[in-house]
């Protein structure tokens, strides 16, 4: 069988080419397949007398997957010919390279092959513009490839780009060029031109056809020219062609040109690189970004060109989740709403085994998928998405005066096939209003930038910039949803505003809700969660568009930076001196009598720390505190931040930074620690020592680290032996 | 109004992937974003975990991995959606390491899906010696088992391809393979062990259950069975035609479901018994011991805490897996189905039958019921909808059958299937009654 594949440039007339060759394939007694590969599916209109068949594409859209048939997508044309189009989604929409992928995984199914043809033509749409485009010079598909010129210059320029896609390709495997087919338009220097570039090339020119008017009384008779004028010239060009690509045995490697070559060698003109000249007056356009330009935060993953770590639309979903009531939609395949899904409710699954909880935000959150399916992704999806969302309104109406807000996350596949979701924002009305989040899977980047886009997006569509700011009212800016330390870290910052009569405003965005967000004006300082890459930037965003004024302090992790943070803050609202001692000291008195109680079971012990954690003082104060030597801090890199600072820098006997986990084993030897802490287990590479865990997410208060070091004496205590961590062999034996 | 949300399933691309990484010696490579590779890899390797891990952070496996043992990807990006995933794959294909992996399979994510990079053009090139294939999409939105089927269909394409010409013997009696077992199973390797211990009671052998820990190789031995076994109908209709076709092995869909509980439980035994003409009398002596030892149970407990009949239960499953329960729990203990809520629902045989079964005991609204908000003593589902059903304040004991689980680490293998699955669902229900009170 043979399988070939007819490139050009569109409009060259390859589809008319194209059908000749069937049908004086067919002439010749041969069983013969056309398959038109262009979304006009035009290919074999010719061959069908101006019928149009069903396209593949079509079909797909209204049969299922079991009740496909060949028959239904397969016509039979002139000559007996067989005729099947690919078609595609209308221009501008869906992805029609994902339509040709899917036509041939279709008939791939079907078994079209098994039908003993004995020529396959694919007719290519003008050029090799995607993958899904360059699926018929795929080796399992065409054994030979032919490229119809003219003598233009764009329809060489054509032809060269698609001998760059055969030799993607081929690479070092054989050459599968059949040659060139001239399709003369009449001009000058053009028969020079074509034969210039197949000699350059290193292609044979196959055949010529000169300018007829036979072609265009073919087109209005709506049949190829070989079975409306057979015993024409042209009829018997098409034949020797038939004949020439049905026994050609040698086949040639794709060798294209620089666009600088073809120009000099080919076209004859040399290509001069130089500024455009202007010789009217326009006025300069400055291209500095306008003052009212919004910041563009972006991820350190991002900034620093780093593998991308996570999906945008993963993290902007989890944000959203955080808005009570709002209903959030996933406009992509359902896999990337499941992983979202399971993403949201990982910590409350854990949380509701552990402790009983049912978190109200995440434990059942209001995650729907719009269900891209394979139609979609050639069509485009929006009509599905303006269902869904309708549906949603229907299933959750709300009540007068009230409005739904709906977050429409889109997905990879909704960014690449270029989903424009600012056609549903005409569903916005007076119960509903629609806020797009335009994440594109990981297009927009890293699930930090997700958050951070999340952030930005929300801010810009809820917040009411008219709102006054009020005396003793406080916004939390940036915590970190997800953390187990959530709770407990706000109820300690809380606990601390409770006793100087300070009102926490909004949380943002934390376990919120619409009106909060409204508000957030009205938080006339605001409190960072977190000072790091993510919470600088959400931060910077807040300062620069709502002039929002922050308390220079992170909330507190341990207990001297809690006293400070207690001190400072105290102080910013102007509450007494003895208001403020009164508080801490309530405090202190348990901090000391507990870490006294610890001091017998860990003076004198060796600390080696192995850590990710910029930010390690909390760790660091209950181990001095103690008693212990803290011989050996390692500190690895971290994608988000690499700003190590320490108060207790005198104590750390060795401190390595940017350490690497292959010295553990000598480390430890050489340093002898009696307990070693890390965010992470570090298994039989870690010996015997003992082993705790060093959260990446503290819980902030007063006790974050005496709580640390509480379960260091509870180790020592009993000089508890861990018997298990010797069977890692047995582990490998049976299991690995 | 309180929304309470469906438990999002996964679909064909994941059903995909966890079909592969159900090959114990297999090396899925995922041709898609880090967002894709990190969930599946996490599940992955904690439902069968094939190596003593590590820190995330580590970077002795090489730059795809991530610090995971699992799943290497090409971590694509914006760029690489538009100028190819080709050099990322290739370089990746290149640095797996030889002799590890008994089949390496890439696997496009949804978006790669869209690229069309010749992925099968590039594994032919660049892994040799090994086993190899390429899913250019898994489906959008299709169902876990469409994925499913998929995967272990090309695999078996590939490694069982000369199967049955290379098997002296040919096809050998009193041998089956269980199919539509995969790690993405609540107990899959209990199940898988429940099933083996019974049907070698029959003195059948079980040679291998693609895609539930067994390694690349046992798919050689998958023609020499004389019957394959159906056993979740959802995740193996389509490859157990695709065997027939394929080897002219007959198959056997369980008519009563999956063994859940003892009646279908015995049902199984007494199918494949008569299928295979071998002798069930043994295996069902196991599941008549396994009654007794119930019965000693709930003699005492009902004593104690009254009936078990009339406590209300609702149901989250696949069909053939709703059917079963629903049939046991009615029929043995005489509770009550609130609502059942299907799992991929689709017009199948199960799906019918247990419309039925619940319209022939005047339940049929239990499929209408919103599954949250209605209320249960007892909830047989995944972690999501039972922390969903505590969301909506029912004060009810959730059993888990399926996942994402709440991460409860079972230490003791357990089952569902089989008469001991069936005890320990026992055992579930009946210790979760006594904190709820039936009101």
């Amino acid at each position: 069988m043979n399988e070939f594949a007819i490139y050009g440039k569109g409009g060259i007339g390859k589809s008319t080419i194209a059908a000749n060759i069937s049908a004086a394939l067919a002439r010749r007694g041969r069983r013969v397949l056309q398959i038109g590969c262009d979304p006009k599916h035009d290919s074999t209109r010719l061959l069908l007398h101006g019928a149009r068949l069903v396209t593949v594409l079509d079909y797909l859209k209204e049969t299922g997957p079991d009740k496909c048939r060949l028959s239904d997508i397969v016509r039979t044309g002139a000559f007996g010919i067989h005729c099947i189009e690919a078609g595609g989604p209308e221009p501008g929409v869906g992805c029609a390279g994902r339509g040709i992928l899917s036509t041939f995984e279709l008939i791939g199914r079907l078994g079209i092959k098994s039908f003993n043809y004995d020529a396959i033509l694919y007719d290519v749409l003008g050029d090799v513009v995607c993958g899904g485009f360059a699926v018929p010079i795929r080796r399992e598909y065409a054994q030979k490839v032919y490229l119809v010129t003219s003598g233009e210059f764009m329809a060489i320029y054509a032809a060269n780009n698609i001998l760059r896609g055969l030799k993607n390709y081929d690479q070092n495997l054989p050459g599968r060029a059949g040659g060139i087919i001239f399709n003369s338009r009449g001009l000058d220097e053009e028969d020079r031109r074509v034969r210039r570039f197949c000699d350059a090339a290193g292609l044979p020119l196959l055949e010529t056809f000169p300018r007829s008017d036979l072609f265009s009384l073919c087109e209005r008779e709506g049949k190829c020219l070989v079975e409306s004028y057979p015993d024409s010239e042209l009829a018997g060009k098409f034949a020797l062609l038939a004949e020439t690509i049905e026994t050609q045995q040698e086949l040639y490697a794709a060798q294209p040109f620089s666009d600088e070559e073809l120009e000099e060698r080919v076209l004859g003109r040399e290509l001069k690189l130089s500024a455009a000249s202007c010789t009217y007056a326009v006025p300069e356009i400055a291209f500095d970004a306008p003052e009212s330009a919004a910041p563009r935060l972006f991820s350190k993953s991002l900034v620093s060109k780093e593998p991308l770590m996570g999906c945008a639309f993963n993290g902007a979903m989890s944000i959203a989740v955080q808005i009570a009531g709002a209903l959030c939609i996933a406009h992509g395949p359902r896999s990337c709403a499941h992983i979202a899904y399971q993403s949201c409710t990982s910590k409350s699954r854990r949380l509701l085994l552990e402790r009983g909880l049912a978190l109200a935000y995440t434990s059942a959150p209001p995650v729907f998928s719009s269900d891209m399916n394979e139609g979609v992704m050639i069509f485009g999806g929006i009509e599905e998405l303006r269902k869904k969302i309708t549906s949603l309104k229907k299933k959750f109406p709300v009540l007068s005066g009230q409005k739904r807000i709906f977050f429409v996350l889109t997905t990879c596949p909704a960014g690449i096939i270029g989903d424009n979701i600012a056609k549903v924002m005409d569903l916005e009305g007076d119960d509903a209003k629609i806020i797009p989040l335009k994440t594109d899977g990981n297009m927009q980047g890293d699930y930090l930038q997700g958050i951070l886009f999340a952030h930005f997006e929300i801010a810009r569509a809820l917040i009411d910039r008219n709102i006054a700011g009020e005396e003793n009212t406080v916004n939390i800016v940036a915590e970190k949803p997800e953390t187990y330390a959530l709770d407990e870290s706000f109820n300690a910052v809380k606990e601390i505003l409770d006793s100087f009569g300070v009102r926490v405003n909004c949380r943002f965005i934390c376990e919120t809700t619409v009106e909060e967000l409204r508000a957030f004006m009205r938080g006339k300082l605001n409190l960072l969660a977190w000072d790091d890459y993510m919470g600088r930037a959400i931060r910077e965003f807040l300062e620069k568009d709502y002039a929002a004024e922050f308390f220079d302090a992170p909330f507190p992790v341990g207990f001297r930076s809690a006293c400070n943070y207690a001190r400072r803050l105290g102080a910013y609202f102007k509450k007494s001196e003895s208001e403020i001692e009164t508080l801490i000291g309530r405090f202190e008195r348990r901090y000391r009598e507990e870490i006294q109680a610890l001091r017998p079971k860990l003076e004198g012990k060796r600390l080696m720390i192995i850590t990710i954690t910029q930010n390690i003082d909390w760790a660091l104060e209950a181990a001095i505190d103690t008693g212990m030597d803290i011989a050996f801090a390692g500190i690895m890199d971290y994608s988000q931040d690499n700003l190590f600072t320490s108060g207790f820098r005198e104590a750390i006997a060795e401190l390595e930074r940017s350490y690497d986990l292959k010295n553990l084993a000598s480390d430890l030897r050489r340093v002898k620690p009696d307990l070693l802490i890390s965010p992470f287990p570090l298994g039989a590479e870690a010996g015997a020592v003992f082993q705790d865990n060093l959260t990446y997410s503290p819980t902030a208060g007063f006790f974050s680290g005496l709580e640390l070091a509480r379960g260091w004496a509870e180790i020592f205590n009993m000089n508890l032996v861990e018997g298990w961590r010797k069977d890692e062999y047995l582990f490998r034996k049976y299991y690995a | 109004m309180s929304i309470f949300s469906e438990n999002i399933t996964p679909d064909s691309f994941s059903g995909a992937v966890f079909a592969v990484e159900g090959i114990a010696d297999s090396c899925t490579v995922l041709n898609g974003p880090t967002g894709c590779k990190f969930y599946h890899s996490a599940i992955s390797e904690s439902c069968l975990m094939r190596g003593p891990g590590g820190n995330p952070l580590s970077n002795a496996l090489g730059e795809f991995w991530f610090g995971m043992p699992r799943i290497p990807s090409t971590y694509l990006d914006g760029n690489d959606y538009v100028f190819s995933s080709r050099d990322k794959l290739e370089r990746l294909l290149c640095s797996l390491p030889d002799g590890r992996f008994g089949l390496v399979a890439v696997i496009n994510s949804p978006g790669a899906a869209l690229i069309g990079d010749d992925v099968e053009r590039l594994l032919a090139e660049t892994v040799k010696g090994v086993p190899s294939f390429s899913l250019e999409t898994a489906g959008f939105s299709g169902t876990f088992g469409a994925g499913f089927q998929k995967a272990i269909g090309r695999a078996v394409d590939v490694l069982a391809a000369d199967a049955l010409k290379k098997t002296s013997g040919g096809v050998r009696l009193k041998t089956v393979n269980l199919l539509g077992l995969g790690i993405y199973q609540k107990y899959f390797e209990g199940n898988y062990a429940a099933l083996k211990r019974l049907l070698s009671r029959c003195g059948i052998e079980v040679l291998s259950a693609p895609g539930a820990g067994d390694p690349s190789g046992a798919f050689a031995r998958l023609a020499e069975a004389e019957l394959n076994i159906a056993v979740y109908p959802e995740y193996s209709l389509m490859l157990a035609e695709k065997l027939r076709a394929a080897y002219g092995t007959p198959f056997l869909s369980p008519k009563e479901g999956p063994p859940i509980g003892f009646d279908s439980t015995e049902s199984f035994i007494r199918e494949v018994s008569s299928a295979l003409s071998a002798d069930p009398v043994a295996a069902l002596a196991s599941v008549e011991a396994a009654r007794a030892r119930a019965y000693r149970c709930l003699l005492p407990v009902t004593a104690m805490m009254g009936n078990l009949r009339g406590a209300l239960f609702s149901l989250r499953a696949e069909a053939s897996s709703a059917y079963a329960i629903v049939k046991w729990l009615t029929s043995y203990l005489g509770m009550i189905p609130g609502s059942v809520s299907l799992v991929d629902e689709a017009e199948t045989p199960f799906a019918a039958a247990l419309e039925h079964y619940l319209c022939s005991i005047k339940r049929s609204e239990a499929l209408k019921n919103p599954l949250p908000e209605t209320p249960a003593h007892i909830a047989l589902a995944d972690g999501n909808t039972i922390a969903a059903i505590r969301l909506a304040g029912q004060h009810c004991c959730g059993i888990e059958i399926s996942l994402p689980t709440l991460n409860y680490l079972d230490v003791t293998e357990k089952s569902l299937l089989g008469e001991q699955g069936a005890l320990f669902l026992l055992e579930q229900i009946i210790n979760g009654l006594r904190y709820v009170s039936k009101s």
